[in-house]
């Protein structure tokens, strides 16, 4: 440690010894317009070798001094367009460039150090790259991470429900643990380490679902993902596997996204304004079976005369309900409404942005609204110095309502109406009384009006980075950067169900809440020192540094039951109790060191190292390396190449390791409180500790091949990757005799292969229509290599109605159930993989009668199963839509024989689990820009565009419920995709209006 | 130049400061709860005390579960359960799978109060800090619970076996009573008579207290009785009715009942409940409310019962809300109504005796019948009998007739208490449809297929 600070130092002194002289100076000034002849505002023109440029002004208008010599080199670049060296001399005055559209974004910049980055065309790494555009000009998302869907090979997404606030799994290149450390990626906005956790708000222990498996997971509450405004977005870079998020160590097996908000440009200050306006509607009913006298009388058997009188006075009083289209049938109001400003001069640039989303749920009570307010500067004091300052601020408010699971408690709507015949009455009477549901513990009407389900985020995300540009030199440059930030979200849930409620009346002490509140605080710093210089015909980059991430996590939840009328204040219940409290501390350290080489753009090779330690570790003290490296070779780049029909054609090989960390308390051995009579009583936790624990590690091998056609206008990405995931910490299952369900051990191997395939043609190019179209294929195959616990089951409500199989030589989610095998894994009968064969999606943009833009994407997957216990509950409340329906002929109808077949002799857990395969069209939208004269004539108006979009409009599947999509615990490794009565997914519909001024 | 040279040696000072102060890191112990380390190296009495304390609580965790899992394979209650069909489904088929559904609160958790106890054990008897008095007080008691958790597992295991050597959860022990359920009953009652051995050796207090649970019960000689009565209830089903007797004798089992009492009947060490934080009794339900979750008496229960049997006051007829539930259906598919309500708590604090004088005097019934005193057994099933408004026995004295009486009083007398019905008919190889009403068209468990867990580990 203090050995490598010490080389560091003895770098930077000796860097001192070079010195510079002042020289000659001239002045270039010129136009910057794209190929259709309009200006382009705030392109860079930088000097090369030097900090000196500028940026184009709102007539894409420059002047640059050049401080030194009698001829330079400039680099003229802008985001989405090819960057352009361009020769000048003392001479030249002015200089007019036509910029060119990079439609494979091959000049874009990506990351491959925690201080550095490459040209797309240089890079070893398969790195998909979003611009802000992508993720909220094409319509308007749910969620920020719904606006990647379709937009990322290598991803698998499935949303948990479809419950405002959105709640997404996402896997990036398979899975990369089985449970014990962080199954989502790690998410870094602006150089921050962004909290995205799902904090409890204890539903599931009111609503009772936690009386299944996987309790705390069934609180279906949203991702903080979510708190982040789409909007403000200038770029997402995704690294999909640990070959790329090495960088990232010892949290990102699991992939790194890395966010980057916008920020200002010099040049005319730039006020804009965006409403969207819009609407959701359900996108998918199951269409419950309609009750007549036959189906009453089949279902009731000779209990069905009180049910006949029921249905017919229900028939003359014309209150026969659709429960579904009643719950699930309102057309709520979305509106999402940004302003922000920009602009600067050539030392200061700001962005500000203030935005209001707010929507409402298909189903009544349920909502949720976001205010974002962010301001990002960027500050030069000189050309040593510059700061960057990004803040914001966010409150979500969420009203997610009661669906999905519960137990007895009747607090899910979905669950509810499983058991709900079209002609009970649920309807409260004139003094307010709901009846009961006559069959289940509560009133569906009830709950949904009465019961409350809020959740308030306030949060901070604040980042400062600090540059020097401690010398600059034509062939060599040193650079210090030092950045960090905090992320500080302070949440606050209440769950209430009032005591006149129908289970609560049933309860010894009725009326029920529980008040949460976490304040979770992310504070991360890192230094770097970077040194880059021209040896010859090689550009070395050399950057060494520290990182350091520090978690605070606090939360409690109380509780109180047998509440006075109306009253939901913890004071007015005479039960009190705590639910949970706890504390988290933690601490994680790294050192970098990183080495790219670039020989004139043709073979780039880049080696890096990273040793972490973090107290979530055993052996807390310990550092863990983490190595990667990688080569990319730009055959079109030598001289031997000369096709014109490749304008591109690189290969590509990258290794790198990451770690997966276990989970906080995993390395204790605790005791539980007891309360008994009064007394205090400490009893044994169920879980034992391994002392020799080690983080999880991957090692990720990618090969890849990138070809551009035809001056680009066609580009192939080709990928293929072996991610090897060792050391995965598995609870070792001991026989629940002992007393100690599991030990936390490093127990398995996993690996993920996979293609992913990217294949963008640009197959119209005139002055009237340009047409980009882009195809994305692909797949991933898990497999368990080593197990050395024994094979057990995990996930779901047990083997009788599906679940999870660890095994060797068997995917991690393999879906398994009853009946016995002895040749399965666990020695069960297996119903398939929870995922895909592959996945693919088709984008196309397409500019045409210059002014309008029209795009859409699609998004499939082929394959895949998910449990489908809906279904299961439909079966048995009489509601399936093909309850009274008899395939197979044999007098029995089908709604009678599948719990039938599911349990007694046949214990068959297939009956239920189904194939996920869909095709989505996640995105379309229609825009027109009002040309340019136009705008100018209304005068205070620099841009005016107008659009219309919709999301998830349509939907193709086989899946016998709303959504294939679905995990009623949440966003988990193995176990998502099993679903019980969840929010139903919505189609959105948009009027967009932007204008700048 | 000489600017330059402030901004290089700032650079560098914070540089170095940051790798310094970046790098050192507090070493976290865990915030959230003590360690278990802490309470087993040398414990001292407070620890033992937070432990006893903890077994207390655990020692309760398997009774709802039994009463509603063991209740429903015997029939003596229908679980209208809306929650989960399985519930019906499950418990009503006749037949199981591994890893049955809900039968963890009759395996995983009474395992755990005997992990518990192993540890109170293993703490006893390294600690400094307890005289050998006290070590004896703790390693007693916790030894009389560990042979009672370890009943559960086997009552539901029963021709399976079970392990009763669990203390080292990498290398348990083997499986005890296979196709042979006494020899792992006789095993457990070694357990019993070590605990008693201890608590004779334990002078005449506690070093700890307990919790009301134990009231009458928290000396060592008077929890020497309570060990004596479960001690009697295990080699009552390990078929050793010698030292059933034997057992008897030393427990608080009182004989001297005045018939027009029931008091007496309930005396014995009870589980205790409370309002949450505590657990809560799991058979209290407040009545007749429009509940989908409630265990309801089975009919044939009410309809078979003897004119003038004050124990149905045990249950109520409910008015408005009787139960009906999809799952639960005759043979003509029509749906059976759940309508005598459990009505022997009136809130969700009431304590619940878990092994009391007239289960023990049945005991006692059982033991001479066995050993052919049937006047004796006679004597007893009489002083139940008339406690609760019947008349003395009348019927044959032969072995068997007298089994079937003295089952059909326990049947009446341990209604809904953690499933005596199943298993005694099972014992005593009456689980046929001759004894038990099958009218939900279902079938009867025998013993409940071996935990996925215990299977993968055998296989591994």
């Amino acid at each position: 440690m203090k050995y490598l600070y010490g080389k560091a130092s003895l770098l930077l002194v000796a860097c001192l010894f070079f010195a510079s002289a002042a020289m000659a100076q001239f002045t270039i000034s010129g136009n910057i317009t794209d190929g259709n002849g309009e200006p382009l505002i705030g392109v860079s023109i930088l000097v090369k070798g030097t900090t000196s440029g500028t940026v184009t002004d709102f007539n894409g208008d420059y002047t640059l001094d050049v401080r030194e010599g009698s001829a330079a080199t400039l680099l003229i670049s802008y985001t989405g367009f090819k960057t352009i060296e361009q020769d000048v001399t003392s001479s030249t005055g002015t200089l007019n460039i036509t910029m060119e559209d990079d439609i494979a974004n091959l000049d874009e910049v990506v990351v491959t150090g925690l201080a550095s980055g490459v040209k797309r065309s240089n890079s070893g790494n398969a790195i998909t790259s979003i611009e802000g555009d992508a993720l909220s000009d094409q319509t308007n998302p749910q969620t920020l991470d719904n606006a990647l869907y379709g937009k990322v090979p290598g991803v698998q997404m499935t949303a948990n429900g479809g419950a405002p606030g959105g709640g997404i799994n996402v896997q990036l290149r398979g899975v990369s643990t089985l449970g014990a450390g962080s199954s989502q990626p790690l998410y870094i906005i602006d150089g921050v380490y962004m909290d995205n956790s799902a904090a409890r708000n204890f539903r599931s222990s009111v609503s009772g679902a936690g009386g299944g498996s996987s309790s705390s997971n069934q609180d279906n509450v949203s991702s903080r993902i979510s708190d982040i405004n789409p909007d403000e977005i200038e770029k997402i870079e995704i690294l999909k596997g640990p070959s790329a998020a090495a960088i990232y160590g010892t949290r990102a097996n699991a992939g790194v996204i890395i966010i980057t908000t916008k920020k200002g440009a010099a040049g005319k200050s730039k006020v804009s304004f965006s409403q969207d306006l819009g609407f959701a509607k359900g996108q998918n009913f199951v269409g419950f079976d309609d009750w007549d006298e036959e189906k009453i009388r089949n279902y009731f058997g000779s209990g069905a005369e009180p049910q006949l009188a029921l249905y017919r006075e229900a028939v003359a009083a014309d209150r026969i309900i659709d429960w579904e289209d009643f719950f699930y049938g309102e057309t709520p109001l979305l509106s999402n409404t940004t302003v922000s400003a920009s602009g600067g001069n050539q030392s200061t640039q700001f962005y500000a942005s203030g935005n209001f989303q707010t929507e409402d749920g298909i189903i009544k009570n349920t909502g949720y609204d976001r205010y974002s307010f962010r301001v990002n500067i960027d500050h030069k004091f000189s050309d040593i110095l510059s700061v960057k300052f990004n803040n914001n601020f966010i409150r979500t408010e969420t009203q997610r309502g009661f669906t999905g699971n519960q137990n007895n408690t009747g607090g899910s709507i979905g669950y509810a109406i499983a058991y709900l015949p079209s002609y009970i009455n649920q309807f409260p009477d004139e003094s307010g009384v709901y009846p009961n549901h006559p069959f289940f513990g509560g009133n569906p009407v009830e709950v949904r009006d009465v019961g409350v389900n809020d959740f308030i985020v306030n949060r901070f995300i604040s980042a400062a980075a600090i540059d020097l540009n401690l010398i600059t030199k034509p062939n060599y440059f040193f650079k210090v950067k030092i950045n960090g930030g905090a992320d500080y979200v302070a949440s606050n849930s209440l769950v209430y169900f009032p005591e006149t409620m129908q289970y609560q009346r049933t309860l010894a002490n009725p009326g029920d809440v529980i008040r949460g509140s976490s304040n979770n605080l992310n504070t991360n710093i890192q230094a770097f020192a970077i040194f880059n210089a021209d040896v010859g015909a090689f550009n070395t980059n050399t950057s060494i540094g520290v990182v350091r991430l520090d978690q605070d996590v606090e939360f409690v939840a109380n509780r109180g039951q047998g509440l006075a009328a109306g009253q939901n204040n913890l004071n007015w219940a005479a039960v009190q109790t705590i639910s949970a409290q706890s504390v988290q501390t933690i601490t994680d350290v790294g050192i970098v060191a990183q080495e790219d080489i670039n020989w004139q753009d043709r073979i780039i090779a880049s080696l890096g190292i990273r040793f972490d330690k973090s107290t979530l570790n055993a052996d807390q003290d310990k550092f863990y390396a983490f190595p990667k490296a990688s080569l990319a070779v730009n055959l079109h780049n030598f001289e031997f190449f000369n096709s014109s029909l490749f304008s591109q054609m690189k290969v590509r090989a990258a290794y790198g390791e990451t770690g997966g960390l276990p989970r906080f308390g995993q390395t204790f051995e605790a005791l539980a409180s007891v309360q008994i009579d009064g007394s205090l009583g400490g009893f044994i936790g169920n879980q034992g500790v391994d002392a020799t624990l080690e983080p999880e590690t991957a090692s990720e091998l990618e090969f890849g091949l990138d070809l551009g056609f035809l001056d680009n206008r066609i580009t192939l990405e080709a990928t293929y990757y072996n991610k090897e995931v060792r050391d995965l910490i598995l609870p070792l299952n001991t026989a629940s005799s002992t007393g100690i369900a599991s030990i936390a051990t490093n127990a398995a191997d996993l690996t993920n292969k996979g293609v992913e395939l990217g294949l963008g043609i640009n197959p119209v190019r005139n002055d009237n229509i340009n047409w980009y179209t882009k195809f994305l294929f692909w797949n991933n195959n898990s497999e368990i290599t080593r197990l050395v616990v024994p094979e057990f089951n995990t996930g779901g409500f047990g083997t009788a109605l599906g679940s999870y199989a660890i095994a060797e030589g068997y995917s991690p989610t393999t879906v398994i159930g009853n009946p016995d095998n002895p040749n399965g894994p666990v020695g069960k009968t297996v119903y398939g993989d929870r995922q895909p064969d592959f996945q693919y999606s088709i984008i196309n943009q397409i500019n045409f009668l210059k002014n309008f833009d029209f795009s859409f994407v699609l998004q499939g997957q082929e394959g895949g199963q998910a449990i489908n216990l809906s279904a299961f509950l439909w079966d048995d409340g009489g509601t399936t839509p093909d309850w009274d329906g008899d395939d197979d002929g044999d007098g029995v109808l089908n709604g009678q024989e599948r719990p039938s077949e599911a349990f007694g002799g046949n214990q068959n857990a297939g009956v239920w689990i189904e194939e996920t395969s869909y095709l989505k069209l996640r995105e379309i939208g229609l825009y027109y820009t009002f040309p340019q004269e136009v705008v100018n004539s209304i005068g205070f108006l620099d841009r005016l565009k107008l659009g219309i979009s919709a999301n998830n409009i349509l939907l193709s599947t086989t899946y016998g419920s709303y959504d294939p999509e679905v995990s009623n615990f949440g966003a988990q490794p193995i176990s998502g995709g099993v679903e019980v009565t969840p929010y139903p997914s919505s189609r959105r519909f948009f009027f967009h209006l932007k204008a700048d001024f | 130049m000489r600017n330059k040279l402030i901004y290089i040696s700032k650079g560098i000072l914070l540089l170095c400061f940051l790798s310094f102060s970046s790098c050192e890191i507090d070493l976290v112990t865990d915030p959230n709860n003590p360690s278990v380390q802490s309470a087993t190296s040398d414990a001292s009495l407070v620890e033992i005390q937070f432990l006893v304390t903890g077994l207390e609580g655990g020692n309760r965790g398997y009774y709802g579960s039994a009463s509603q899992m063991f209740g429903t394979f015997g029939r003596e209650v229908w679980p209208y359960f809306a929650s989960d069909p399985r519930f019906l489904g499950d418990w009503l088929s006749g037949s199981t799978y591994n890893s049955f559904f809900g039968s963890g609160g009759t395996y995983g958790t009474p395992y755990r109060s005997v992990k518990q106890a192993n540890v109170i054990i293993e703490a006893a008897a390294n600690s400094s800090q307890l005289t050998a008095q006290q070590a004896a007080g703790a390693s007693g008691f916790a030894k009389t619970v560990k042979g009672f958790q370890l009943t559960w597992p086997l009552l539901q295991q029963w021709n399976n076996g079970i392990r009763i050597d669990v203390s080292d959860p990498l290398n348990p022990g083997p499986r005890v009573g296979i196709d042979n359920p006494q020899a792992a009953f006789a095993e457990i009652l070694t357990i019993l008579d070590d605990g008693l051995n201890d608590l004779n050796a334990a002078g005449a207090s506690f070093p700890f207290s307990f919790t009301s649970a134990f009231s009458e019960f928290d000396t060592p000689a008077k929890m020497a009785q309570v060990n004596r009565a479960i001690a009697a209830r295990v080699a009552l089903y390990a078929e050793n009715y010698a030292a059933a007797a034997t057992a008897l004798n030393g427990s608080f089992m009182d004989l001297d009942v005045d018939a027009g009492s029931s008091d007496k009947m309930y005396v014995g060490p009870v589980h205790v409940y409370g309002d949450p934080p505590d657990a809560t009794n799991p058979l209290y339900a407040p009545f007749d409310q429009p509940t989908a979750r409630i265990l309801i008496c089975h009919p044939a229960w009410i309809e078979d019962a003897e004119a003038g049997d004050m124990r149905l006051d045990k249950v109520m007829q409910l008015v408005d809300n009787p139960q009906t539930n999809g799952g639960l259906r005759d043979a003509n598919g029509d749906l059976l109504v759940g309508d005598y309500q459990d009505v022997r708590y009136a809130n969700q604090g009431e304590d619940i005796p878990f092994i009391r004088n007239e289960e023990l005097i049945l005991i006692y019934a059982e033991v001479n019948a066995r050993q052919g005193n049937t006047g004796e057994a006679t004597r007893a099933i009489n002083i139940v009998r008339n406690t609760w408004g019947l008349a003395d026995y009348a019927g044959g004295t032969s072995e068997d007739e007298l089994i079937d009486a003295i089952l059909n009083e326990r049947r009446y007398s341990l209604w809904n208490e953690a499933g005596h019905r199943w298993v005694d008919l099972r014992r005593t190889g009456r689980l046929n449809e001759n004894y038990v009403d099958l009218r939900d068209t279902g079938g009867l468990i025998t013993s409940v297929a071996r935990p996925i867990d215990e299977v993968s580990w055998d296989n591994r």
